[in-house]
C-alpha cells in the first residue's frame, strides 16, 4: 500500500500551495510615493491652504476662497471680505468642476488633435498679420470683461485695427441701453435690496441668474429678516411666468407677454400722482394706467393698492430678464428704472455711481453683423473668448457653418463646446482658480483673482497669449514704460517650484474663511521687496507677462484710488488677502436725465400660445452643463435633473390630455423637440416655457448628450432700441408626445397634502409680536407634556442622551431660502458625494446629501412655494440607529448619529426608518472619472457599494475645530456658525450651525424664536435641526388639522384664511419647550 | 388503487414513489433547476453590480427581497402548526398531511434565510449580524429586529429540524426494511437503527411531545418576530401594535393554503387518496377561513384606527394604499385574501378539489401581495411628502422570486423521492392493529 511519508506530504503540499498561489491574480500594481526633497514653503501635508480670489462663473465676479490641500484645489467657497459677502451660488461652487472637467481642453489643439504652443500661436500671429495685409478685419468675439484683462483686450484689438465685441447669451444689452438712456451711464444700475420694503419685479430672475445673484439674495435674506431689521419686504412679480426667483414672490400679477412696460408706466405715473413727483414728468405725460393696464391684463386696482404701497415705502423695481424681455426690453427697462426714479429709489436702493459694471456690452445686433460679415469673408481672423455661439445663437445665423469655414478661427476656451469647429485652433487659459486676473464687477469693486493651484495643464493665460502676440507682431507702444522699483524677486515665467504651490510664488495665503479660527501665520516671505519684476507697463504691451501687467494695471488704476498709507507692495499682498480692494459705499447724486425718450408701452403677444425660454438656474445659459453637480443637482421648482423640459399649466395640460408622464411635442420657429412635461401652476394658459442650459451635441461627457438645446428655438428678432436678442413671446405649437417623459422629477408631491411639514406664519404676527411661543405654530411637532409630571420635575420620559459639551445643531431658514442649491453643490463638493447620472435619477437614487423639498401651496396670485432643504435631523432619539443590527450607525457624544461605513452590511433599515428620508445608499459602485480623483476632499472617506450614507454635519470640520482649539480655551460661537459646507455656501445665510448647549451660540438663540420649529418632532426624535417658518402676507391659520401625537388645544379664534389656504396645523403643549432645554 | 388494509399496504402504498424517478417528476426537477439557475444568474448578476439593477427608488429601500422573505417565513408557519400544535390538540386530520406539510416548512423556512442575504447591500458581510465572538469585541445591537430575526430565524430552523427528523425516525426505517444494498445501509444510518423496540418507541413518543411542545410557542413567535420589524420601527404604515396577531394570522392563512396547493396535486400524482383526502383538506380550509376572517379583521382595524388616530401620516399612507400608485396591489390583496376564500363558507365548495386548488393558490399569490403591499405602499409614501416615490421591481428581483420558489421546489421534488411524505408510523397508529384472526381469515 503506498502510504505517504511526510517528506513527500511536504513536497506535494508546497508544489499543490505554490500552483495554487501562481494561479491566483496576487499581483498588485506597484505604486511609488515620491516625498518631497525639498519641502515648499506654505505646504505642510494635511493642512490646506486658503486662497482669496475672484470667482470667473459669470460676470458677477463674486469673492471667493478657494482651499488648496496639497497642491490641488478641492473646495471653493465665498469670501466674507468681498462686497459679495461670503456664500457662493451653486455653479461658483462647483467652479472645482472645471478644473478638473475630465475631458478639459489641457494643450493647444488644431483640428482636434494637440499642436504645441509655439506653432499654435505662431499660426495666429500670421494670420493675424496676414489678415492686417489683406484689409481683413482681425475681430474678438468674448465674454464680458472687466478689469485689466477687458483693457488689456480693447488695446490689443485697437493695436490690431479689429474689431471687438463683447455679448453673452441672455446678456443685459437693454438693461444697459436703458441706462444709458435713462441716466447717461454706461454699466447698468446695482440693486441694494437691503432696505426695500417693497419690491417689484418685472421677470428678472434676480436671486438666482440675473446680474449679481449673490449680492442681491444677500440683499434679500436682509430685507425679509424681521427680527433684525423689524421689517419684511413685500415681493411684487407682474409678469407672465413665475420664474425661479419669483416662487419666492408674496404676489404674482400675470401679464401678457410683451405688455409689461405699460405696467411699469402705469405703475410710475399711479406713484407720482400719489407722491406728487414731477420726476420724469414728460415721460409720464401721455401715460393712461387704466388703458395700460388693460392692455396687459392687469387690473387698475392692483396697481392702484401696489402704487400705494410704493408711495409710501422704500423700495426697488426690476426690469425684465434677458430671457423674458421680447422686443421691447429696453423701454420695460427703461419704465422701470423711471418707475424706481419716482419711487425715490435712485441712491438708495438703486445705485448707479457705484454701478454694475460688465465692461463692454455688445448687442446682438453686432454680434449677427459679425456673422454676416464673416459668411461675406471681411474677417481675416476671428478669436472667440471662452463663449459658445454655435449653441447660443439662434439658428438663423448658422453658426457652426459658418465658423467652419473659417480659415482662422482661435478659440480661448478649455472646456469643450459646440463650437469647436473641426478648422479651429483652441488655445485653452487656465481656469480663473489656476490665473491671475482681476474684475470690477462694481464700479470701485476690484477683485483680484490669484491662481489656487498651478494649472493642471499645458495652458496660457490669455493676458499671456495677448501680451505674447503683441510682441511677436511689433504691435505700437502706446504709452511710456512703468519701470519697476526694485528688482524682480519672481522666479521666471512658470518656474512654479513644485507642483504643490501656486503658479508663480506671488499668492499670498488669504485668512483661512473661519475669521476666529486661529490665522495661520502669513508666511514671512509674503511682504517681499517687491513682487513686481520685469517690466509692468499697462498702456502697452511692453509687460513681460499678464501678471506683470496685471500688476502694472493695479499699480495705476487701484492703487491709486486707494490713498493707502502703505507701500504698493503691502497694499498689494494686503490685498491679495483680501481678495481685492473694495471702495466703501458712497453718497449718490445720479437724476434721471431731463429728456427720456417716449415710453413704448409694448404690444401684448397675440400667439395663441407663446413660448417663453428661461434660463436653468444650475447650468445657467449652458454654461454650467459640463459640470456634473450641476446636472445631478434636481432643479428646485420642478426637480428635473439631466435634462430639458417643457412647462405648461394645468388647465393647457388637461386640454393636451397629458400629465407628467407624457412628453410634449414643442415645436417654434420651425424647430420641434420633444420634450418632457412639467406641469407648473406658474405658467398661465397659452404659454410653455422651456429649461436652456442642456442639448449641447459637443462637450464633455456630462453637458453632451442630454435634452435639447432651447435656443434654437429662437426666432432672430430683436429689440429695435438696445439690438438685444427676444427670447420671449416666441410663437409655438404645443403636441402631446408620443414617447413619454423621458425624465422623472425627483420631487414626489407637488404640493404638502395638507402635511404639516414647510410652515409659514404671517408677517403682521410675527412683526406685532403676537406670534409666540404659545400661540403659534411652534408647538405644532413638540410632545404635549403633561402638567402633573412637569410638576414633579418630570418633563420627558425620554430625555435627551447626555451630550456633556457639545450638541450640534442647526437652523434653516425657509423664508430666505431661495432653492438655489448652493448647498447641494457645497455638500458634493466637501463629502465627496457620488455622482450617479441620469439613469440612476430615474430610479430617485441621487446621492445628494440635501433633498431640497418644494411645495407649491397656493394657486394663482398666491404661489406660496415652500423650500425645504432636508437634510439628516441628527436626531437625539434617532429612529435610525437603534435599527441597525450592527451599530454602523450610533449617537456620539455631540448629539451627532455618526457613521460607520466599514460597519455596513446595507440592510437599509435605517433609511426606511428615517421619517425624514434623508439617507442614501450606494445602490452602484458609483466611480469617479480618473480627474475628478483630485478633487476629493482627503478628511472624507468615500464610500463602497451597498453601503448607507448620509449628512454627518460635516464631522471632518467639526473635528478640525475642536482640535485647531484643543488647549486654547472654548471655541467661540463664530466658529461654529458658517462650519458646515452647506451654512458656508449659503448665499442667504439661511443656514446657522452651532453648539445648542451653548446658551448664547447663533443657533440656540434662533431655536428659541417662536418661528423655529422641529420637523416631526411628535415623534420624539429630538431633531438636531430646526425650521424658521417661512413668511406669508397671507393671513394663516394656525388650528390643529390632525396629526399623531398632537397636543389637543386647538387654537381657537383664528380665522378662516379667505384664500382657502392649505390649513396650518398646530398644538399647543403645555408650555411645551423641547430640545435640550428640558433636562 | 386498492385500499389500505394491512400495516404492509401502507408500507406499499407510501414508499412506492420513492426512488424510482418517474419521466414527470425528473421532468418537473429539470424545469425546476433551470429556472433556479436563472435566479442564481440573477442574483450573481446582483453581487456583481451592486443592489441597483434590482427596482428600488429611494425612500423604497426594502422591496421584493423582504417581501418574499415574509411570504416564505409565513409559509413556514402552517407545518409546525400542523405537526406540533395539532399534535398536542389531537387533531387526527393532521395525520396524513403533517410529513409532507413539516418538510414544506423546512424548505420555506430555507427559502426564507436565503433573503436576507439576497438583500444586504454587503452580502459577504452578512455574518456582521452574528454575535460570533472577536478580537475587537464588536457585537451585533440587540435592539435591532433585524437581530431578533436572526435568533427567531435561527431557532425556528433549528427546532423544526430537529422535530422533522424525529418524526421521520421510524419511517426511515420502514424505508430501510424495504430496501437492500447502499439504500439499506444509508437509511440504516439515518433512522440512528431503529428497531421499533418497546422501550424505543416509548423514549420515542416522549421525545416527540417535548419537541411538539417546544415547538408549539415558536409557531407563535417567529412571525411575530417578523412583524417586529415593520412594528418597530416609526414608519407610517408600519408602527403598529397590531402587527404580530396579525401576522401570525396571515402565516398560518398562507401557510394552511401552501399546503393545499402542495398536496393536491401530490395526492393525485402518487395515488395516496387514501391517506391525503378531501377530509383534510377541508380541514385545512376551515383553518384558512378562520385565519382569513382574522386577516380581513386586522385590514380593517388598521385602517379605521389610522382614521380615527387623526393621524395625517398614518391616515395618508392607507388612503393612498387603496387609492393611489399602489391601489392594484391593494385590490389584488383584498380580493385574494378577503374575498377569494368566502366561497369556502360553502361546503360544497370547500370540497372541491379544483375550488380548494384555486383558492389556495389565490390565497398565496394575495399574501405575497399582502407584504409588498405593507412594505413598498410604506415606504413610497412616507412622512415628507417631498419624497413620495414610485416602486416597482426590475427582471433581477423577479428572476430571484422565481429562483426562490425553484430553490424550495428543488428541495420538495427531492423529499418526495428521497423521504416517505406519509407519516407511515403514524397512519398506522390510526388504523385498526392488526390482529391474529386477521390474518387466518387472509390465509
Amino acid at each position: 500500500m503506498a502510504t505517504m511519508n511526510r517528506r513527500d506530504f511536504f513536497k506535494v503540499a508546497g508544489l499543490a500551495g505554490a500552483a495554487g498561489l501562481t494561479a491566483c491574480d496576487v499581483q498588485t500594481p506597484v505604486e511609488k510615493l515620491y516625498p518631497y526633497v525639498v519641502q515648499p514653503d506654505q505646504l505642510k501635508p494635511g493642512i490646506p491652504t486658503y486662497f482669496s480670489t475672484v470667482c470667473g462663473g459669470c460676470a458677477s465676479a463674486c469673492g471667493a476662497v478657494a482651499k488648496n490641500v496639497e497642491g490641488r484645489t478641492i473646495f471653493l467657497a465665498g469670501n466674507p471680505d468681498a462686497p459679495s459677502g461670503g456664500g457662493l451660488c451653486a455653479s461658483g461652487v462647483a467652479g472645482v468642476q472645471d478644473i478638473y472637467d475630465p475631458e478639459r481642453v489641457l494643450t493647444p489643439t488644431a483640428g482636434g488633435s494637440p499642436k504645441a504652443w509655439d506653432a499654435s500661436l505662431d499660426g495666429l500671429a500670421k494670420a493675424i498679420a496676414a489678415s492686417k495685409e489683406s484689409g481683413k478685419k482681425v475681430v474678438w468675439l468674448g465674454k464680458y470683461r472687466t478689469g485689466a484683462l477687458g483693457k488689456l483686450i480693447t488695446d490689443f484689438v485697437t493695436a490690431t485695427g479689429g474689431q471687438e465685441l463683447h455679448w453673452e447669451p441672455l446678456g443685459y444689452e437693454a438693461l444697459v441701453k436703458a441706462t444709458e438712456l435713462a441716466f447717461g451711464l454706461s454699466g447698468a444700475p446695482r440693486y441694494a435690496l437691503d432696505e426695500a420694503k417693497v419690491i417689484v419685479g418685472f421677470g428678472a430672475d434676480f436671486l438666482h441668474t440675473w446680474l449679481s445673484p449673490l449680492a442681491q439674495a444677500k440683499g434679500w435674506a436682509a430685507a425679509r429678516n424681521p427680527e433684525k431689521g423689524g421689517f419684511v419686504a413685500e415681493y411684487y412679480e407682474i409678469a407672465p411666468t413665475v420664474s425661479h426667483t419669483a416662487t419666492r414672490c408674496d404676489t404674482w400679477w400675470t401679464v401678457k407677454p410683451g405688455a409689461e412696460a405699460g405696467v411699469a408706466m402705469a405703475l410710475a405715473k399711479l406713484v407720482a400722482t400719489r407722491k406728487g413727483s414731477d420726476v420724469a414728468k414728460d415721460y409720464l405725460a401721455s401715460v393712461d394706467p387704466a388703458a395700460l393696464a388693460d392692455a396687459a391684463g392687469v387690473p387698475l386696482t392692483k396697481l392702484e393698492t401696489l402704487a400705494e404701497k410704493l408711495a409710501n415705502h422704500s423700495s426697488i423695481v426690476f426690469p425684465g430678464g434677458p430671457a423674458t424681455n421680447g422686443v421691447n426690453g429696453t423701454h420695460l427697462a427703461l419704465a422701470t428704472l423711471v418707475l424706481n426714479a419716482v419711487c425715490g429709489n435712485v441712491g438708495k436702493t438703486l445705485l448707479l455711481t457705484q454701478r454694475t459694471n460688465l465692461g463692454k456690452v455688445s448687442s446682438y445686433a453686432e454680434v449677427e453683423a459679425l456673422f454676416a460679415d464673416l459668411a461675406a469673408d471681411k474677417v481675416g481672423v476671428l478669436l472667440i473668448d471662452d463663449i459658445d455661439p454655435v449653441f447660443s445663437l439662434p439658428a438663423s445665423v448658422n453658426a457652426f457653418a459658418t465658423l467652419e469655414k473659417l480659415p482662422n478661427l482661435f478659440i480661448f476656451s478649455n472646456q469643450v463646446s459646440d463650437s469647436f469647429t473641426g478648422n479651429a485652433t483652441v488655445l485653452p487659459p487656465g481656469t480663473s482658480w489656476e490665473s491671475w486676473g482681476d474684475a470690477e464687477a462694481v464700479v470701485g469693486h476690484y477683485g483680484l483673482q490669484q491662481p489656487t493651484m498651478k494649472s493642471l495643464g499645458d495652458t496660457r493665460d490669455i493676458g499671456d497669449v495677448l501680451l505674447g502676440l503683441a510682441k511677436t507682431l511689433k504691435l505700437g507702444v502706446v504709452a511710456p514704460v512703468v519701470e519697476p522699483a526694485a528688482e524682480p524677486v519672481v522666479p521666471a515665467d512658470g518656474a512654479a517650484p513644485v507642483d504643490a504651490a501656486p503658479a508663480k510664488d506671488a499668492a499670498p495665503v488669504a485668512a483661512a474663511p473661519a475669521a476666529e479660527a486661529p490665522a495661520a501665520e502669513a508666511p514671512a516671505t509674503a511682504a517681499a521687496p517687491l513682487l513686481i519684476g520685469g517690466k509692468a507697463a499697462v498702456a502697452s504691451f511692453e509687460a513681460d507677462d499678464f501678471y506683470r501687467y496685471l500688476v502694472g494695471y493695479w499699480h495705476q488704476n487701484v492703487y491709486s484710488q486707494a490713498n493707502a498709507s502703505e507701500s504698493f507692495e503691502d497694499w498689494w499682498v494686503n490685498a491679495l488677502k483680501r481678495g481685492g480692494f473694495f471702495t466703501t459705499r458712497v453718497e449718490e447724486s445720479v437724476s434721471l436725465l431731463a429728456s427720456l425718450p417716449k415710453g413704448e408701452p409694448g404690444v401684448a403677444a397675440a400667439n395663441a400660445t407663446s413660448l417663453v425660454l428661461f434660463p436653468s438656474e444650475l447650468l445657467f445659459d449652458g454654461r454650467n452643463a459640463n459640470k456634473a453637480w450641476m446636472q445631478e443637482i434636481p432643479d428646485p421648482v420642478s426637480g428635473y435633473t439631466w435634462g430639458t423640459w417643457a412647462e405648461l399649466s394645468p388647465g393647457h395640460a388637461k386640454k393636451l390630455g397629458v400629465t407628467e408622464k407624457d412628453s410634449v411635442v414643442v415645436s417654434a420657429n420651425g424647430v420641434e423637440y420633444e420634450l418632457g412635461l412639467r406641469i407648473s401652476k406658474g405658467v398661465p394658459d397659452g404659454v410653455v416655457t422651456v429649461v436652456l442650459g442642456n442639448g449641447h451635441e459637443r462637450g464633455n461627457r456630462y453637458s453632451k448628450g442630454w435634452g435639447h438645446n432651447g435656443f434654437r428655438f429662437v426666432k432672430a428678432e430683436k429689440d429695435p432700441v438696445s439690438g438685444a436678442l427676444s427670447y420671449a413671446g416666441i410663437s409655438a405649437e404645443v403636441k402631446r408626445g408620443a414617447q413619454g417623459n423621458p425624465r422623472k422629477s425627483m420631487i414626489g408631491s407637488e404640493s404638502m397634502d395638507h402635511r404639516p411639514v414647510a410652515l409659514v406664519s404671517n408677517v403682521e404676527d410675527v412683526l406685532s409680536g403676537k406670534y409666540t411661543e404659545t400661540s403659534s405654530l411652534a408647538g405644532i411637532h413638540r410632545i404635549p407634556e403633561d402638567p402633573r409630571l412637569v410638576a414633579k420635575g418630570m418633563h420627558d420620559m425620554f430625555p435627551e442622551p447626555e451630550h456633556p459639551t457639545y450638541r450640534f445643531a442647526m437652523s434653516i431658514n425657509l423664508d430666505t431660502c431661495t432653492g438655489c442649491g448652493a448647498c447641494q453643490a457645497a455638500c458634493f463638493s466637501e463629502n465627496n458625494i457620488s455622482i450617479t447620472g441620469p439613469d440612476q435619477h430615474l430610479k430617485n437614487r441621487y446621492m445628494n446629501w440635501i433633498r431640497l423639498d418644494r411645495f407649491w401651496e397656493g394657486d394663482g396670485e398666491h404661489p406660496d412655494v415652500r423650500y425645504l432643504p432636508a437634510i439628516c435631523q441628527q436626531c437625539a432619539h434617532a429612529p435610525c440607529e437603534g435599527v441597525c443590527p450592527v451599530v454602523a450607525t450610533y449617537h456620539n457624544i455631540d448629539g451627532l448619529n455618526a457613521m460607520i461605513y466599514n460597519r455596513c452590511v446595507g440592510t437599509r433599515y435605517c433609511a426606511n426608518n428615517c421619517p425624514y428620508s434623508s439617507r442614501r445608499f450606494n445602490f452602484h459602485t458609483y466611480r469617479w472619472p480618473e480627474a475628478y480623483q483630485l478633487m476629493l476632499n482627503p478628511d472624507v472617506s468615500v464610500r463602497e457599494v451597498g453601503v448607507m450614507e448620509k449628512c454627518t454635519f460635516c464631522v471632518q470640520r467639526t473635528r478640525h475645530v475642536k482640535a485647531e482649539w484643543r488647549g486654547k480655551g472654548p471655541v467661540p460661537d463664530t466658529a461654529w456658525q458658517k462650519l458646515t459646507a452647506c451654512a458656508e455656501a449659503c448665499p442667504t445665510d439661511s443656514i446657522t450651525f452651532g453648539n445648542a448647549k451653548e446658551e448664547s451660540a447663533a443657533v440656540t438663540q434662533i431655536w428659541k424664536t417662536p418661528r423655529a420649529y422641529t420637523l416631526f418632532g411628535e415623534l420624539n426624535n429630538k431633531p438636531g435641526v430646526r425650521y424658521v417658518t417661512k413668511l406669508s402676507f397671507e393671513p394663516v391659520i394656525y388650528n390643529h388639522h390632525g396629526g399623531g401625537g398632537h397636543g389637543e388645544d386647538h387654537g381657537d379664534g383664528h380665522a378662516e384664511a379667505p384664500t382657502g389656504h392649505a390649513a396650518e396645523t398646530t398644538s399647543h403643549g403645555a408650555g411645551a419647550a423641547a430640545g435640550t432645554d428640558h433636562h | 388503487m386498492q385500499a389500505a388494509q394491512t400495516y404492509a399496504d401502507v408500507n406499499r402504498d407510501v414508499l412506492r414513489p420513492l426512488f424510482k424517478p418517474t419521466p414527470l417528476w425528473a421532468g418537473a426537477l429539470a424545469l425546476d433547476l433551470v429556472v433556479l439557475a436563472f435566479g442564481a444568474y440573477c442574483w450573481a448578476h446582483q453581487l456583481e453590480w451592486g443592489l441597483g439593477v434590482a427596482g428600488y427608488t429611494p425612500p423604497v429601500f426594502w422591496g421584493v427581497y423582504i417581501t418574499t422573505f415574509v411570504f416564505w417565513v409565513g409559509i413556514g408557519h402552517a407545518g409546525t402548526l400542523i405537526s406540533a400544535i395539532l399534535f398536542l390538540f389531537r387533531a387526527r386530520w393532521r395525520t396524513g398531511i403533517y410529513r409532507a406539510s413539516e418538510a414544506m416548512t423546512i424548505f420555506a423556512v430555507i427559502t426564507a434565510a436565503l433573503f436576507p442575504i439576497i438583500h444586504v447591500g454587503r452580502a459577504w458581510y452578512v455574518f456582521f449580524l452574528f454575535p460570533y465572538p472577536n478580537q475587537r469585541e464588536l457585537w451585533p445591537n440587540f435592539k435591532s429586529p433585524l437581530v431578533w430575526d436572526v435568533f427567531a430565524i435561527n431557532t425556528y430552523l433549528i427546532t423544526s429540524t430537529v422535530f422533522f427528523i424525529i418524526g421521520l425516525i421510524p419511517d426511515i426505517a420502514a424505508v430501510r426494511d424495504g430496501s437492500t444494498g447502499l439504500i439499506r445501509k444509508v437509511y440504516n444510518l439515518l433512522c440512528l437503527g431503529w428497531r421499533g423496540t418497546d422501550n424505543q418507541w416509548r423514549h420515542y413518543m416522549a421525545a416527540y411531545g417535548f419537541f411538539a411542545a417546544l415547538c408549539t410557542p415558536l409557531v407563535l413567535s417567529v412571525h411575530s418576530v417578523v412583524s417586529w420589524d415593520f412594528a418597530m420601527a416609526q414608519t407610517a404604515g408600519w408602527h403598529s401594535t397590531l402587527f404580530p396577531p396579525y401576522f401570525v394570522a396571515g402565516a398560518i392563512f398562507s401557510g394552511c393554503a401552501m399546503v393545499i396547493t402542495l398536496l393536491v396535486p401530490l395526492s393525485k400524482i402518487f395515488e395516496w387518496e387514501e391517506y391525503i383526502n378531501v377530509w383534510h383538506f377541508e380541514h385545512l380550509a376551515k383553518l384558512c377561513l378562520l385565519t382569513g376572517s382574522v386577516l380581513t379583521y386586522s385590514y380593517g382595524i388598521e385602517h379605521f384606527i389610522a382614521w380615527y388616530s387623526d393621524n395625517p401620516y398614518e391616515w395618508g399612507i392607507f388612503v393612498d394604499r387603496a387609492t393611489g400608485n399602489y391601489s392594484w396591489v391593494f385590490a389584488t390583496m383584498v380580493f385574494c385574501n378577503c374575498l377569494a376564500p368566502l366561497i369556502w363558507w360553502s361546503k360544497k365548495m370547500r370540497t372541491n378539489l379544483y375550488v380548494l386548488f384555486g383558492v389556495s393558490l389565490l390565497i398565496n399569490v394575495g399574501m405575497w401581495f399582502e407584504r409588498y403591499n405593507i412594505i413598498a405602499s410604506s415606504l413610497a409614501h412616507q412622512f415628507d411628502p417631498g419624497a413620495w416615490v414610485y416602486y416597482q421591481p426590475t427582471w433581477v428581483e423577479m428572476g430571484i422570486l422565481a429562483g426562490s420558489f425553484a430553490w424550495f421546489g428543488m428541495w420538495f421534488l427531492l423529499f418526495v423521492k428521497l423521504m416517505p411524505a406519509v407519516a407511515i408510523a403514524e397512519i398506522k397508529e390510526a388504523m385498526r392493529p392488526p390482529l391474529k384472526h386477521d390474518h387466518v381469515e387472509a390465509a
